[in-house]
């Protein structure tokens, strides 16, 4: 594991007063070796959480009345459109401290958190569509929420196709993080005309997701398994990161000395 | 406010306003192009579908619709680029002016030249994918209101990509789950009529919806046209 | 747990295909997003190395060479 050795060589080595200086908020050098020392006690955490929630909730928690056991599939797809949903405000979030104060690491965690969240709004979509076929006998049915998720998956496909479309940095951070606040001002928008939408045309169906009616021994581990989703997203985010982070700081000093030092020690 | 600052955020809007509306007399023809676009998908439309007249009245509004998007979005592409290439759109970045105001004139000038003229000639469409009667006049009012929120919210994309070879592609991608929407609310407006119900909530969301585009996206667009056009 | 026996919860009264994929699927994706940035990182610190190697090796020779003109 990468992580684990960058954590024992950034032990005692970063203490040196010649890297002093480096010690700012925000630099990229600080998050790197920051974040190795918290990757592994978050990825346990997230590990052992989703596990407890997969369990608890596959296997123990009671069947739906009216869905069966396919409601089971709850557990990841909730969760997952969760995520992805606050993943796009994590992403213009990080885009908007960008631009307000230039902070290098943002842009960073910005265009980590593109791929990151399409994949999961790629998961909610599957499993509202696997989950759709016992419910409602079809696949895909254009359902409020589910449209909603695949417009998230397009604009998050915007985000990314104008992030790789210019070759310098700079320009593909700013562009991708007014990209980024446009739609997030839009989103609520798009998720409102869409549930209006929905009732336009549609009379009530069987509604995937009904919170309220659902029992406590129901909501416990779905609730798990939100709280180990957030750890899941941190986990990535962190490593997706660091990963930015030395693509584009591979040139420097601090990079290669603490390439030196792991080969040393 | 004292009348110079007022004269000179005017002559902004004004001057490039103008400026657009200008060289689009020029370029009769390629003004024309989105319109005679917009008629001839409408041509395919009861070839690909059915000539049948009950069928065609239920899709009239939806694809009518559809079509302006496409119309609007396959000239919004160029709103920035000439200016880019020609050296003029760094002049407006350069200028005392406030940014947007420049963008709302050019973006009106693209409204004028496209999206009226679309307005224009729907009803056209209408008669011809037999839309009923009902749905004229919200028709008309809803492409009005509604494709100029596509000219703005797609001078954001166009601000976005201007730099970019290849960035009409792009740009659709971008700018289209933005426009859902207007979609939503345009066909709802004609929709209701032709159900015979009130079609006005719909149409105020469209001009709520309007407002909030004039407001912002000017703005974006000016802070991308700052970014891209540098690069 | 809920289900009488392990056969039970596979098979989930028939839905088990539609739990079992989603759940698959979903756990897949989620080893991906956190192997495949462990794969291009240790990509990118070999690069690293290499590169220092590159400029060591450099280093060495315009030594040598320095060394060897001093020697004449």
């Amino acid at each position: 594991m990468n992580w684990l050795s960058n954590k024992l060589s950034a032990g005692p080595s970063n203490e040196s007063p010649s890297w002093q200086w480096f010690y700012r908020l925000g630099s990229p050098r600080w998050f790197y070796l920051r974040s190795g020392q918290w990757l592994p006690w978050l990825s346990l955490a997230a590990l052992l959480v989703l596990a407890t929630g997969l369990v608890w909730g596959l296997a123990f928690a009671p069947e739906d009345a009216k869905q069966g056991n396919s409601f089971r599939i709850i557990y990841i797809h909730v969760p997952a459109a969760f995520l992805a949903q606050s993943g796009y405000f994590i992403m213009a979030i990080a885009g908007a401290i960008g631009l307000i104060w230039k902070m290098k690491i943002s842009y960073m965690v910005m265009k980590a958190a593109a791929p990151i969240g399409a994949l999961l709004t790629f998961v909610a979509l599957f499993t509202g569509a696997v989950w759709g076929k016992p419910t409602w006998g079809a696949y895909w049915v254009w359902d409020a929420r589910i449209t909603s998720m695949l417009i998230l998956l397009f604009l998050y496909a915007g985000v990314m196709a104008l992030q790789y479309a210019y070759h310098s940095v700079d320009a593909a951070s700013k562009a991708s993080a007014i990209l980024a606040l446009v739609g997030t001002v839009n989103i609520p928008i798009i998720n409102k005309s869409v549930d209006w939408w929905y009732t336009l045309h549609q009379p009530a169906t069987i509604k995937l997701t009904s919170a309220p009616s659902m029992h406590m021994d129901m909501f416990m581990p779905l609730l798990v398994m939100i709280v180990g989703f957030y750890l899941f997203y941190a986990v990535a985010l962190i490593l997706h990161t660091r990963n930015e982070i030395l693509r584009r700081e591979r040139k420097t000093s601090w990079v290669r000395e603490l390439v030196t030092a792991k080969a040393g020690g | 406010m004292s009348r110079p600052t007022a004269r000179k955020m005017d002559s902004g809007f004004v001057a490039w306003l103008r400026r657009d509306l200008l060289l689009a007399y020029r370029r009769r023809g390629e003004v024309a192009s989105p319109v005679v676009f917009f008629m001839m998908v409408s041509t395919l439309i009861p070839l690909g579908l059915t000539p049948e007249a009950a069928q065609l009245e239920k899709v009239a509004a939806g694809m009518i619709w559809i079509m302006a998007l496409l119309a609007t979005l396959l000239s919004v592409d160029g709103l920035f680029a000439s200016d880019y290439h020609d050296g003029s759109l760094e002049q407006m970045l350069i200028t005392p002016q406030l940014l947007p105001l420049p963008i709302l004139g050019k973006v009106t000038a693209h409204w004028l030249t496209t999206g009226l003229p679309l307005t224009l000639v729907s009803p056209l469409l209408g008669l011809m994918l037999s839309l009923p009667s009902a749905g004229y006049l919200p028709l008309i009012c809803s492409l009005a209101l509604g494709t100029a929120c596509l000219s703005l919210v797609g001078a954001v994309g166009a601000a976005l990509t201007v730099s970019l070879r290849k960035g009409g592609l792009l740009l659709s991608l971008l700018v289209m789950p933005l426009y859902m929407p207007v979609i939503i609310f345009g066909t709802a407006t004609v929709n209701s009529a032709v159900d015979g119900l009130n079609w006005l909530p719909p149409l105020a969301i469209l001009g709520a919806l309007f407002a909030a585009s004039v407001a912002l996206c000017p703005l974006a667009a000016a802070g991308a046209l700052r970014v891209t056009a540098s690069n | 747990m809920y289900f009488d026996n392990f056969a039970a919860l596979i098979n989930m009264d028939g839905h088990g295909v539609y739990v079992w994929t989603s759940v698959a699927v979903t756990l897949a994706t989620m080893l991906w997003l956190v192997i495949a940035p462990l794969i291009s990182q240790r990509g990118l610190l070999k690069e690293v190395s290499r590169d220092i190697q590159r400029q060591q090796n450099r280093d060495l020779a315009a030594k040598k060479t320095s060394n060897h003109e001093e020697s004449n």
